[in-house]
């Protein structure tokens, strides 16, 4: 069953076509007979009236030739005619009748009706019998005529059962599909649901029918939550309880290299181990704070340039102890964003720039408004990523073969993917492109562009 | 310099500890936030580094505390938790300034130097870079032995320069730093302090970085 609504509808129309069908036929032949007696009674009220206006039999001893007969002539004088007559005297003299009668009796002169065929035609015949005027009456119908006419009345009766089946369809349509509606809100209350709307489905708007897949469905959505919970706090107390001890180790590391007057080369790799350590423990932390799943972010409009800026300024140590100059162009751009998120995204960018860019080198920064798109640039002069590459450098872990910048560039290839994860949550797109200085790479990060809000919006500024 | 942290890690609060007193600051260290809301009320210290994750109290607590009691303490938060959200509510809460673990030892030393200078003691007043002595207690600033003749906002500028050596302070920073909200600010007034300044300062003392701000470099 592919529709329900489909089946339904199918299902109930045959059975209205069938119960049709069935009480017009029964109406057809019950009809039939109804409408003979009414036919036969027509006959004789028919002959009632043609006796009573017949002149009286007062020549019954004369011998009336034929000739006497008085021919009665409707406009048109044919078997078309509904009913004919003969009027007939004891001498079996047919003395008046109608245009299309023979001149002979075309039946037996005993009360009654028959059937008889005359003219080509098989009509039904009522012979009555005048008693004081003592005249023999003949009323005859056709019965292709009769039969003809009866039906058309009974079709008149049936036919508006045949028009109204596609009126029913119709209307059964409307009324599974009003009937229905309940699924489609649930399933739309499923679609329109974000991926980490856990909330329970309220049952009071939905039908009774609902309440045991509703049930069910809340009792797995509440698992669920709970399950989810227990993630989230697992990253954040996994942030505290590595944080703490890294924390501990740095600066135990970093007291010992003060206490040595000459500082050994263990102290000095140990610190750099403890960096290095440090540094993938925040990305992971990063990568799994950004994650669709676990984004915790609030959007509102934010001064991208600011946190461009702010981000240059919280890197300046990096800049200055690699020789790279620096520099911003651009214009005052608003985004729909995290704050959060886009720092990480452009600390990453501009961490990738500062490590991957050989000592003295540039970088070049730049936000641009351009019509309702806000392009963020981030440029330096570096060694570029190979085209062919561009597509991996997203994937997790992966780095360019292995450091062809040269030895002690600090990294874990999470960089890029956590930057696509923050563009994928905001719906901007990245590009990864040849710079606009001899080497290097252009990293064009586009963004919707929205209003400045009028109000000073302070918890940017920060 | 009397200096509280309150923190549990015991390791961390170790290695804190001897970095400090090498440092030459005076420590006492309490585990627990109930321990901390005691001591600063019977022995008030002039900073509290302040851990917010702690076993019987939230951080921010003790803060509330400190700041309830007005004691004229400065408070440095040492946190673990992420994001914005936290460092926003810790300022909210009153804290002087937030350093997030792991942090370097130099960073610690050079934000406790920067509220030492807050409280306004003659011995830590001075800072030295290069040729340039600038003393915060009495607002005067000197080259090579030589009074500088500095407007109000030129020494403001120049303090917050001085103050962050090596990192770069983007013209809206500073801006806010030299006006209040509201105050009307000409576009170019950064500009032309900085020009006046760099007329009184030896040649590329002030670096500009082009299109983001100004910066002066360790020396």
């Amino acid at each position: 069953m592919k529709s329900i609504r489909i089946f339904l509808v199918i299902i109930l129309i045959a059975i209205v076509t069938l119960a049709n069908f069935i009480a017009a036929l029964r109406g057809y032949t019950g009809s039939m007979v109804e409408a003979e007696k009414l036919f036969d009674q027509r006959l004789l009220q028919q002959a009632e009236l043609l006796a009573y206006s017949a002149p009286a039999n007062t020549n019954t001893n004369t011998n009336t030739n034929t000739n006497n007969t008085v021919v009665r002539q409707s406009q048109n004088a044919s078997t078309d005619q509904p009913l004919q007559f003969q009027i007939i005297n004891d001498a079996t003299v047919v003395i008046e009748r109608s245009a299309a009668m023979p001149e002979t009796p075309v039946t037996e002169l005993v009360a009654g009706l028959n059937l008889v065929n005359f003219n080509n035609y098989r009509w039904h015949t009522l012979v009555y019998r005048d008693v004081e005027k003592s005249l023999w009456i003949i009323v005859a119908e056709r019965n292709d005529q009769r039969y003809r006419l009866a039906e058309s009345m009974i079709l008149q009766a049936v036919f508006p059962m045949v028009i109204a089946i596609p009126i029913i369809g119709v209307i059964i349509w409307l009324v599974v599909g009003f009937g229905l509606r309940p699924i489609n809100r649930l399933a739309s209350e499923f679609r329109q649901r974000e991926a980490n709307d856990l909330s329970i489905i309220k049952t009071t708007t939905m039908p009774s029918e609902f309440n045991q897949l509703i049930q069910s469905a809340n009792e797995l959505l509440r698992r669920l939550d709970a399950s989810f919970d227990r993630e989230k706090r697992f990253s954040g107390d996994a942030a505290h309880e590595l944080r703490t001890p890294i924390a501990a180790m740095k600066i135990h590391c970093e007291n010992l290299l003060q206490e040595m007057i000459t500082p050994s080369v263990s102290a000095q790799k140990l610190q750099q181990g403890i960096e290095r350590m440090s540094y993938l423990v925040e990305q992971i932390l990063s990568l799994n704070r950004m994650s669709p799943d676990h984004f915790m972010g609030r959007f509102e409009p934010l001064n991208l340039t600011q946190l461009l800026k702010q981000q240059v300024a919280e890197l300046s140590v990096a800049v200055h102890d690699h020789g790279h100059s620096i520099e911003f162009e651009g214009d005052e751009c608003w985004v729909l964003g995290d704050g959060a998120a886009l720092s990480t995204l452009l600390n990453n960018l501009l961490g990738n720039a500062i490590k991957y860019t050989p000592n003295n080198g540039k970088i070049y920064v730049a936000t641009w408004l351009r019509g309702d798109q806000v392009v963020l640039e981030v440029m330096d002069n570096g060694a570029g990523i190979a085209p062919e590459a561009c597509e991996r450098v997203f994937d997790r872990f992966y780095r360019l073969d292995g450091d062809r910048n040269n030895s002690n560039v600090q990294g874990c290839g999470l960089g890029l993917s956590i930057v696509k994860q923050v563009v994928d949550l905001h719906g901007a797109t990245i590009t990864l492109t040849h710079s606009r200085f001899a080497t290097g790479l252009l990293v064009i990060v586009s963004f919707l562009a929205v209003q400045k809000p009028i109000k000073k919006d302070n918890a940017n500024a920060l | 310099m009397q200096i509280l942290l309150v923190e549990d890690d015991q390791l961390l609060a170790e290695g804190i500890v001897s970095a400090l007193k090498q440092a030459g600051f005076a420590v006492h260290w309490v585990k627990t936030g109930k321990a901390a809301c005691t001591h600063v009320v019977a022995e008030p210290p002039n900073i509290v580094l302040l851990d917010l994750g702690l076993p019987d109290m939230d951080g921010l607590e003790v803060l509330r505390h400190i700041r309830r009691k007005k004691l004229p303490i400065q408070v440095l938060i040492l946190t673990a938790r992420d994001g914005l959200d936290a460092k926003v509510s810790g300022l909210d809460a009153g804290a002087d300034d937030y350093l997030t673990k792991p942090f370097a030892r130099e960073e610690l030393l050079a934000r406790l130097r920067v509220l030492e200078r807050r409280l306004g003691t003659s011995d830590t007043a001075t800072i030295d870079v290069g040729s340039l002595s600038l003393n915060t207690a009495n607002f005067h600033a000197s080259l090579q032995g030589t009074d500088l003749a500095l407007s109000k906002r030129e020494y403001m500028l120049l303090k917050a320069l001085v103050e962050n050596l090596g990192i770069i302070q983007t013209k809206e920073n500073l801006e806010a730093k030299l006006y209040s909200w509201g105050d009307e600010v000409a576009s170019n007034a950064i500009e032309v302090h900085i020009h006046n300044l760099r007329k009184k300062l030896p040649e590329s003392f002030i670096r500009t970085v082009r299109g983001i701000g100004y910066v002066v470099d360790r020396q």
